[in-house]
């Protein structure tokens, strides 16, 4: 089993990503970890213990990282994405019964990169700050990390808040910039592939058919989240499966095509920052490159995907 | 017949840019009230004396040229010379044109014009923005006065940097003024432009109406076919500032999307680029009209055309 922590700002598409790794027995979900982004870092805490306790997962620890970007201010949050609570609303005002750990999220990362040298499995699916941070605490994190898998960027393809920028980027661009150009083994999703692997609205009869309160929630969360969906883009009759893909590629790395090259981000323009650039074609600067991920074989993904997630 | 469109061509001649200009001058659909020169392509002397020498051998005596900015608002100059030659206009040989320049500045004449007119001149800039620009700051009142700006420019991706095309690039402050100014823009970026590529087929047809001015956008095509092979990789020259004149005869050979665009002038990588909001993720108001495709037959029988209304002895 792959020892993996999952880096979360929850989020409906978290939660789904959430219960995919915690039924999958490729891998041993250690810790969540979490921080701002979709909402605020308290929210994500409380939501990410909250999903966790409704699949059974208590053991699982919960550890708060980041309430704000490296550099910048933040004054708003996607709850027109993820709803007020950042769960579309499922939530109905309940909260979890535990709490999250004493240590934060970054010192629980190098905790674990230093116990299991070349082992550790990060999935970052929210901004890169709390990644940032690990690495500024302890230098050799880089080095001992087995590799990352971030959800985030837009290398070939438009932005999602911007419209060359991408969420999870556009949150924190020097945080994103740092990490990229860190060393750190970087799987990079992005909407390149993400926006490739829909879940289409039909499917969520599915979870609604198993009837467990888990699958409830999930599917009464998705369709709040498919609505928005529906606003930016009408008629298009699902959402996509974001950070579920970035814990698919821990499980099976075949599901997508991946490059290697140089990214960089954009962090100075008023209009672009946050813009993902693949460094291609251009004279090595010793920039270090990380696997971008460019082709999905979204089918097969969409269907490991339904088959585990409830 | 509808009457001809009102326009001022502010230019940096430039292959293409002349071959928008000997279109103004012979197709009834537009009228030609003055060119206007810019740094751009080459330094203003040159892309004046560059535009004074297309309107002599189009016969175009009595058009004002109105030279304008020698160099951008804020950055330093860029020009083109591997793409245009280093006078700006390289491949044809012309006469030393024994027209002279206007002796009014280009942002002077363009301010005159749209004061004294009855908000029915369209400008159409085929070059940096910059005199465009100077004239919206020197005298705001002709901002409602001006019908629509038709504009070379911009695009989802870059000719001179990867964000950036060149004539935004070159002077993105000035270019942040105009798209923000509130004036109807029709933007003919790169999207556009890299789609009205004259084939060698195309010159063939154009070589085969065989009067003086064919043979000279033969030629003009020719050099900037072979710049664009050796730069990019082309088959076929874009005639890039052309599409704005074509546009002004005959709007209906284009489709477009209305889209917010903004103009990045502080991005290190992204300086001058077209911020293009293809999916709407910024809920701003569009500003823009953006021209993304073209009728190919259309396009290039209208070139046919009005080159041919040039006579066979000029």
């Amino acid at each position: 089993m792959k020892p993996m922590i999952l880096d979360v700002d929850t989020g409906i598409d978290d939660m789904m990503a959430i219960a995919y790794a915690t039924h999958s027995p490729e891998v041993k979900l250690i810790g969540v970890t979490t921080l701002f982004g979709n909402v605020t870092v308290e929210e994500a805490t409380r939501n990410s213990l909250y999903v966790l306790e409704l699949l059974g997962c208590e053991d699982v620890p919960v550890y708060a990282g980041a309430d704000k970007p490296l550099s910048r201010n933040k004054d708003a949050y996607a709850k027109h994405v993820h709803g007020d609570d950042g769960l579309g609303g499922a939530l109905l005002d309940a909260l979890p019964k535990g709490r999250a750990e004493s240590l934060t999220a970054p010192q629980f990362m190098v905790e674990q990169a230093r116990r299991m040298p070349g082992q550790l499995n990060i999935v970052s699916v929210g901004p890169m700050t709390n990644l940032a941070a690990a690495i500024r605490l302890d230098p050799e994190f880089v080095s001992l990390v087995g590799q990352v898998v971030i959800m985030g960027g837009a290398v070939t393809v438009p932005g999602n808040v911007t419209p060359h920028a991408e969420a999870n980027i556009h949150s924190d661009p020097e945080a994103a910039e740092f990490v990229f150009g860190s060393g750190l083994p970087i799987k990079l999703i992005g909407l390149d592939v993400t926006m490739k692997t829909l879940l289409p609205r039909t499917r969520l009869q599915e979870w609604r058919d198993k009837g467990t309160k888990m699958s409830h929630f999930l599917a009464d969360a998705t369709d709040f989240y498919i609505d928005a969906y529906e606003r930016f883009s009408p008629g298009i009759g699902g959402c996509a499966l974001h950070d579920p893909l970035a814990v698919g590629m821990v499980i099976d790395p075949t599901f997508c095509r991946t490059e290697s090259m140089p990214v960089k981000v954009d962090t100075e323009g008023e209009h672009t920052a946050g813009q993902t650039y693949a460094d291609r074609n251009v004279v090595p600067d010793g920039r270090p490159s990380i696997d971008v991920c460019l082709e999905v074989d979204a089918e097969r993904f969409l269907a490991h995907f339904m088959s585990r997630v409830v | 017949m509808t009457e001809a469109k009102k326009i001022i061509i502010d230019c940096d001649p430039g292959h293409d840019d002349a071959i928008a200009i000997l279109l103004a001058g012979a197709n009834p659909g537009v009228e030609l009230l003055g060119i206007t020169t810019v740094a751009g392509n080459a330094e203003v002397d040159k892309t004046t004396i560059n535009a004074l020498k297309v309107c002599e051998i189009a016969g175009l005596l009595d058009t004002p040229v109105a030279k304008g900015a020698p160099q951008p608002l804020v950055r330093k100059r860029e020009t083109a010379a591997d793409i245009h030659g280093d006078s700006g206009m390289d491949g044809p040989i012309l006469p030393t044109p024994t027209m002279t320049m206007s002796e009014e500045h280009a942002v002077d004449f363009i301010i005159r014009q749209l004061l004294a007119s009855d908000g029915d001149i369209t400008l159409v800039p085929t070059a940096p923005l910059t005199n465009i620009a100077m004239a919206m700051r020197k005298e705001p009142a002709i901002i409602p006065k001006i019908r629509e700006i038709v504009l070379m420019g911009g695009g989802t991706f870059g000719n001179w940097t990867p964000a950036a095309e060149f004539n935004i690039f070159v002077d993105a402050e000035a270019a942040k003024v105009v798209f923000e100014s509130g004036v109807p823009l029709t933007m003919f970026g790169l999207d556009l432009t890299h789609k009205a590529q004259a084939t060698p087929e195309i010159q063939e047809r154009i070589k085969q109406i065989g009067n003086p001015i064919s043979d000279f956008v033969v030629e003009l095509l020719q050099f900037f076919m072979h710049t664009y092979k050796e730069v990019f990789g082309f088959e076929g020259a874009p005639i890039h500032d052309a599409c704005c004149v074509v546009y002004c005869i005959d709007p209906s050979i284009f489709t477009y999307r209305d889209l917010r665009v903004d103009i990045e002038t502080k991005g290190e990588f992204s300086y001058g680029m077209t911020v293009v909001d293809m999916l709407g993720v910024t809920g701003k108001e569009p500003n823009v009209k953006v021209a993304l495709d073209l009728d190919q037959d259309k396009f290039w029988q209208l070139m046919v055309d009005t080159l041919s209304k040039y006579s066979k002895s000029n």
